[in-house]
C-alpha cells in the first residue's frame, strides 16, 4: 500500500522537481547528455531573465484582476438568478431555467468567433474587460445556486416576510448568508477554471502586457531558440501563485470541486 | 381588499423574479443565444479579418468535408477521446480508492496527488515539452539508460498522439479523483461490515460494493472527461513543436478550429468547424443521457 | 467621513481630467513591433526621436511575432492598428488592401534619397511605382560551422566558394569520426521552414518558387523537386538527423549545445550566437553551391504607416527617424539588425565579440528578395505543411511538389 502511495507521489511530483531542478541550470548543462540531477550551482540568472524579458508583473496582474471580476461579477448574477429559480413564482420560468440548462452543454468553442467579434465592436479587445466579460454569465453556477436555495427551509422567507422584507432583502440578507459554503466553493471553482483557460486569453489579448499568465506562457517558446532553463523558470513563476492558495485554502478546494460531483 | 393586497404581492413577486434573473438572462442571450446564432450565420459568409463578408451558403461547409485536415483532426479527437476517457476512469478510480485507505500520512499523499488539479495546462505542457524532448529529455535518458533507444515522442507521427494523451491523462486524473473521493466518502461502512461478515475479501468488496455505490461518481467523471477530451486544445497547443512533423497527427477539432479562425483568421470557415464540433459534441452527450439509464446506480 | 470621500473624488476626478488634457497638447503615434529583443533598443531610440520632438509622443506596443499578424488583421478590421508598423513578405496582402499610407508623396516632399538604401530591399516594398515603407534591415542566409568539432575529427574546414558536394563529403568524413568516437554529433542541422531552408536551395538548383511577376507558382520545375530530393539525401545518408529529431528542437538549438557541425541559418541569430559559450569556435561561410548558384533569400523589414493613422505628419516623422541615420547606426551597434542603410553597415560588423559578420554583406550581395505576392498569406501556409509533409517522408517530393503547385497556382489565379 505504502510503496503504491510512494509511486504515485512520484509520478505527480517528479515532473514539478525536474521543472524547478532546470530552472536553475545553465544552459550548457540542461542539455548535457546524460543530464546531472541537480544543477551545479544554484543561481537565479533564468528567473532573472525572464523577469526581464517577460512583463510578469503584468501577467500577475491580468490574471488576478480577471479572476477577480469574474467570480465577483458571476456570484452577484448567478445568485441573483439561482433565488429567483429557486424561490419566486413567475411565468415562463421553467421554460427560462431549462433555457440555462440547455446552455450548460453546448461547448464554448462556437460562442468564440461572434465573441471576439463583440469585443472588436466595442473596442475592448487588449483589455482586462475582455478576458472576463463573457464568463460571467454561468448556467452551471445558476445551477448550482438554485439547488442550495432550494434546500433552504420556506419559512425562513415567510417569518421575514412578516418582518416587512422584499424579495431583494430576504435574498440579500436572509438567504445569501446562508448558501456562503457554496458561494465560497463556486468561488473557487471559477477562478481556477478562469486561472486555466487558455484559448480566449490568446484570441482577445495580444499585446504583450495585457496577457494572462497562461498565454503569456505561451510566449516562452521563443520564436529564435529555446532555452528550456528559462522556460522551466518562467512556469514555476506562473504555477506558485495558484499552488500557494490551493495549499492554504485546501479544504475549500476540495469541497468546491467534490461539489460538482454531486448531481 | 385582502385579495388585493395579494395580488400586490404577488405581481412585485413577479417583478422580482424577472428582475432577478435580468442581469443573467442579458448576458446569456448577448453572449449565447446572439452568439450561437451569429456563429451560424458566420459560417455561411467569407468572414475574415477586414472587408465586409459575403454571402457564400454552404461553402464553408462543403471545404470542410472535402479537406483532409477535418477527417484527421475528427479522426484524432475520436482517439483521443477512446484512449483517455478509459484511462481517466481507471486511474482515478484506483488512485481515490488508495488515497481512501486510512494509512498514515494520507493526508500528505492526498495533498501532493492534487497539484495537477491546481496548476496551469499551459505550465503542464511546457514541463512535460521538456520531459519529453528528443534529445534533452529525461524521459529518452532513462530510456537510453536501459538500453532503449530514444523515441521522437512529439514529432514522430506515430506517437504523438499517445504522448499527448499521456499528458493529457496525468494532468486530469487528479481533478476527478478529489470527486471520487467524495463520492467514497458518502458510501455508509456497514455495506463494508455486512460484506465483511459474509466473508468477502478486499478484491470482491470493491467490485461488489465500491463500484456500484460509486457507479453515480464514476458516471460523472466519464462525462466531464469526455467533454473535456472533445474539447482538447492547451496541451496540444503548447507541447507540439512547432513546424513538427507530429501536427497534423495530434491535431485535434479544437486546435483545428483555433488554427482556422484565429490564425489564418478565415473565421467564417471557423465558425464551421466550430458547428461541427458543437454537432458531434450533442451527439455524444445524448447517446450518453440514454446510456445513462442503463447502469448507473442511483442510491434512492 | 463622507466629506473626505468627496474631497477625495474631486482630486481624483480633477487630476483625472487633468491628465487628459496635458496628453490631448501631445501627439500620440502608437508603433507596433514583434520582436521582445529588439524592444529595449527601439525603446531608446523612441526616446531619443521624442527628444527631438517634444510635440510627440510615442507608444510602443509589443505584440509576439506569433500573434503580430493575426492581431494586425483584427485591429485593421476593428480601425484600432497602430499609426505606424513593421512590415514584411507580406506587405503586398496589405498594400492591395489599401489599409498602409502611399508613402511616395512624403518622400518627394522631404526629398529623401532612396537610393542610400540597399536596393533588392528598398524595391521589396515598392508595388506598382508606388512605395508602402522604408526599409529598416536586412537578413542574409549562410553557414554557421563549429570549427571545435571539424578540428576534433581531423576535418577541414569548409571555405567560400564550396559546393553541395563538397558540403556532402565533408559531412560524411565528419561522420565517420563522429561514429568512431562515438561523440553523437550531428554533421548538418537545419531548421527546415522555408526561409533558412529549401527556398534557398530551390533556386539555388535551378527551381522557381515564383517568377518574377508572380503569376506562376514553379514547383512543377525539376530544380525545384531535385532540391527537396537533395535535402531528403542528407537525411538518408545519416550526415542530417532525420525531421523527426530536427523538428523536435530547432537546429539552432542543437549548434547551440554544441551537437551540430553545420548549421544554414539566418543573420538574425547572428546576436544569439556571438554570446555563446563557445563562439570563438564558429565560423561563417557562404552556403554551398548547387547545380545553379548559391544565392540565398535575403529578407527584410520596412516601417509602414497605417493609411488611417490619426497624425500622418507625426507618423511619418517616426517612420523617417526610424529609417534614417541615427536609429541605423543604433541597431548596427546594438547588432540587433543588419541596416538596408548602406552608409549605417560600417556600424555592424566591429560590434561582433567573435562572429566574422563581413559574410552577411557579402551574402547579401546576391540575395534575392523573400518571395511574395499579394496572397502569400494563403499559399505560404500550403508551401510550409506539403514541404513539412516531403521532408518527413510522409510524400514523395514529386507528389509533394504537384500538391502545391496545383494549390498556390490556383491562389495566384484568383489573385486579380
Amino acid at each position: 500500500m505504502h510503496l503504491a502511495l510512494v509511486l504515485l507521489s512520484f509520478i505527480t511530483l517528479a515532473p514539478f522537481v525536474w521543472m524547478l531542478l532546470t530552472s536553475f541550470k545553465t544552459f550548457e548543462e540542461s542539455v548535457q547528455m546524460p543530464p546531472d540531477i541537480l544543477p551545479q550551482a544554484w543561481n537565479l540568472i533564468n528567473y532573472r531573465i525572464v523577469l526581464n524579458k517577460f512583463p510578469f508583473a503584468m501577467f500577475y496582474w491580468n490574471t488576478f484582476a480577471m479572476m477577480g471580476m469574474t467570480v465577483a461579477v458571476q456570484l452577484v448574477v448567478c445568485s441573483m438568478a439561482g433565488y429567483a429559480f429557486a424561490r419566486l413564482q413567475f411565468p415562463g420560468k421553467e421554460f427560462l431555467f431549462t433555457l440555462c440548462l440547455a446552455l450548460l452543454m453546448v461547448p464554448g468553442q462556437i460562442f468564440l468567433v461572434p465573441h471576439y467579434d463583440i469585443m472588436v465592436r466595442l473596442k475592448l479587445t487588449n483589455s482586462i474587460t475582455a478576458l472576463w466579460l463573457p464568463k460571467i454569465f454561468s448556467a452551471f453556477g445558476t445551477f448550482m445556486l438554485r439547488q442550495f436555495f432550494q434546500g433552504l427551509p420556506k419559512s425562513l422567507d415567510e417569518a421575514a416576510m412578516i418582518d416587512g422584507s422584499g424579495f431583494f432583502g430576504i435574498y440579500a440578507r436572509i438567504l445569501l448568508p446562508l448558501v456562503k459554503p457554496a458561494l465560497i466553493s463556486l468561488a473557487i471553482l471559477t477562478a481556477l477554471s478562469a486561472f486555466k483557460d487558455l484559448m480566449w486569453p490568446l484570441i482577445v489579448n495580444n499585446a504583450m502586457d495585457k496577457m494572462t499568465l497562461s498565454a503569456g506562457l505561451a510566449m516562452l517558446i521563443g520564436e529564435h531558440t529555446t532555452i528550456y532553463p528559462q522556460v522551466m523558470a518562467g512556469s514555476a513563476l506562473a504555477v506558485w501563485p495558484m499552488i500557494l492558495l490551493f495549499l492554504m485554502f485546501q479544504k475549500h478546494f476540495v469541497e468546491g470541486i467534490a461539489l460538482t460531483g454531486i448531481k | 381588499m385582502k385579495s388585493r393586497a395579494r395580488n400586490q404581492l404577488r405581481r412585485g413577486e413577479i417583478l422580482a423574479g424577472y428582475s432577478m434573473i435580468a442581469p443573467l438572462y442579458i448576458g446569456l442571450i448577448v453572449f449565447y443565444l446572439f452568439a450561437f446564432g451569429q456563429n451560424i450565420y458566420d459560417s455561411l459568409t467569407n468572414k475574415s479579418s477586414f472587408g465586409v463578408p459575403d454571402f457564400v451558403g454552404l461553402a464553408n461547409y462543403i471545404k470542410m468535408f472535402k479537406a483532409p485536415y477535418f477527417y484527421q483532426a475528427l479522426q484524432n479527437t475520436l482517439m483521443y477521446v477512446v484512449i483517455c476517457v478509459p484511462l481517466v476512469v481507471v486511474f482515478s478510480v484506483l488512485v481515490a480508492v488508495l488515497l481512501n485507505v486510512g494509512v498514515r500520512g494520507t493526508g500528505a499523499y492526498r495533498t501532493l496527488s492534487f497539484l495537477p488539479a491546481v496548476t496551469l495546462p499551459a505550465a503542464i505542457a511546457l514541463m512535460w515539452k521538456w520531459l519529453l524532448n528528443y534529445e534533452f529529455g529525461l524521459i529518452n535518458a532513462l530510456l537510453n539508460a536501459f538500453g532503449i533507444s530514444s523515441i521522437a515522442w512529439l514529432s514522430d507521427p506515430q506517437v504523438v498522439l499517445f504522448a499527448v494523451s499521456m499528458v493529457f491523462v496525468w494532468s486530469s486524473v487528479s481533478y476527478q479523483v478529489i470527486v471520487l473521493l467524495a463520492g467514497l466518502q458518502g458510501i455508509s461502512s456497514n455495506y463494508y461490515e455486512a460484506a465483511r461478515i459474509d466473508g468477502a475479501g478486499r478484491v470482491q468488496q470493491f467490485f461488489s460494493i465500491t463500484l456500484p455505490l460509486l457507479s453515480p461518481s464514476i458516471f460523472f467523471v466519464m462525462v466531464t472527461s469526455i467533454i473535456n477530451v472533445f474539447q482538447i486544445f492547451d496541451i496540444i497547443y503548447l507541447i507540439i513543436p512547432q513546424y513538427s512533423s507530429g501536427t497534423a497527427a495530434s491535431r485535434s477539432l479544437a486546435t483545428f478550429f483555433f488554427e482556422e479562425a484565429f490564425i489564418k483568421f478565415q473565421k467564417g470557415y471557423g465558425a464551421a468547424i466550430a458547428v461541427a464540433l458543437f454537432v458531434v459534441i450533442m451527439v455524444v452527450t445524448l447517446a450518453q443521457m440514454w446510456f445513462q439509464k442503463k447502469w448507473v446506480h442511483y442510491d434512492e | 467621513m463622507k466629506r473626505i470621500v468627496a474631497f477625495l473624488m474631486v482630486a481624483v476626478m480633477l487630476l483625472a481630467f487633468g491628465t487628459t488634457a496635458l496628453a490631448e497638447a501631445k501627439t500620440m503615434v502608437t508603433f507596433a513591433l514583434w520582436d521582445e529583443n529588439q524592444k529595449p533598443m527601439f525603446d531608446e531610440i523612441v526616446a531619443k526621436f521624442q527628444e527631438e520632438n517634444p510635440g510627440i509622443e510615442v507608444e510602443i506596443q509589443l505584440t509576439p511575432w506569433s500573434q503580430y499578424w493575426t492581431k494586425l488583421d483584427a485591429a485593421m478590421g476593428a480601425e484600432t492598428a497602430a499609426d505606424v508598423f513593421w512590415m514584411n513578405t507580406y506587405l503586398p496582402k496589405y498594400a492591395a488592401a489599401k489599409v498602409l499610407e502611399p508613402l511616395n508623396s512624403y518622400i518627394e516632399q522631404d526629398q529623401l534619397d532612396m537610393d542610400a538604401y540597399v536596393a533588392v530591399v528598398r524595391d521589396a516594398y515598392v508595388i506598382d511605382g508606388q512605395s508602402y515603407a522604408l526599409p529598416k534591415g536586412m537578413d542574409t542566409v549562410q553557414v554557421f560551422f563549429n570549427k571545435a568539432i571539424f578540428e576534433k575529427h581531423g576535418v577541414d574546414l569548409p571555405h567560400e566558394g564550396w559546393t553541395w558536394d563538397d558540403m556532402v563529403k565533408l559531412a560524411t568524413q565528419l561522420k565517420e569520426g563522429i561514429d568512431k568516437a562515438a561523440s553523437g554529433e550531428y554533421p548538418i542541422v537545419m531548421e527546415l521552414d522555408p526561409q533558412p531552408s529549401y527556398f534557398n536551395f530551390i533556386p539555388q538548383d535551378g527551381g522557381f518558387i515564383i517568377n518574377e511577376d508572380r503569376t506562376k507558382a514553379g514547383f512543377d520545375q525539376e530544380g525545384t523537386v531535385n532540391s527537396y530530393k537533395k535535402v531528403l539525401a542528407l537525411m538518408a545518408d545519416g550526415i542530417m538527423p532525420d525531421f523527426k529529431v530536427l523538428s523536435d528542437t530547432k537546429g539552432t538549438d542543437l549548434f547551440l549545445s554544441q551537437k551540430a557541425a553545420i548549421l544554414f541559418m539566418g543573420s538574425w541569430k547572428a546576436m544569439l550566437l556571438d554570446d555563446a559559450s563557445f563562439a570563438e569556435h564558429i565560423g561563417l561561410v557562404p552556403m554551398p553551391k548547387m547545380d545553379n548558384s548559391n544565392v540565398s533569400v535575403l529578407g527584410g523589414l520596412g516601417f509602414a504607416m497605417n493609411a488611417k493613422a490619426k497624425d500622418k505628419e507625426a507618423a511619418w516623422k517616426l517612420i523617417k527617424y526610424l529609417a534614417g541615420e541615427e536609429s541605423n547606426k543604433m541597431q548596427a551597434e546594438g547588432k540587433i539588425d543588419m541596416p538596408a542603410l548602406i552608409s549605417a553597415q560600417q556600424y555592424y560588423a566591429p560590434n561582433f565579440k567573435h562572429l566574422d559578420a563581413s559574410v552577411f554583406f557579402k551574402v547579401a550581395e546576391t540575395g534575392y528578395f523573400f518571395p511574395t505576392s499579394q496572397k502569400v498569406a494563403e499559399w505560404l501556409p500550403v508551401v510550409m505543411d506539403v514541404s513539412t509533409q516531403i521532408l518527413s517522408g510522409a510524400v514523395s517530393p514529386e507528389a509533394g511538389c504537384q500538391m502545391i503547385q496545383e494549390q498556390m497556382q490556383a491562389i495566384l489565379d484568383s489573385e486579380q
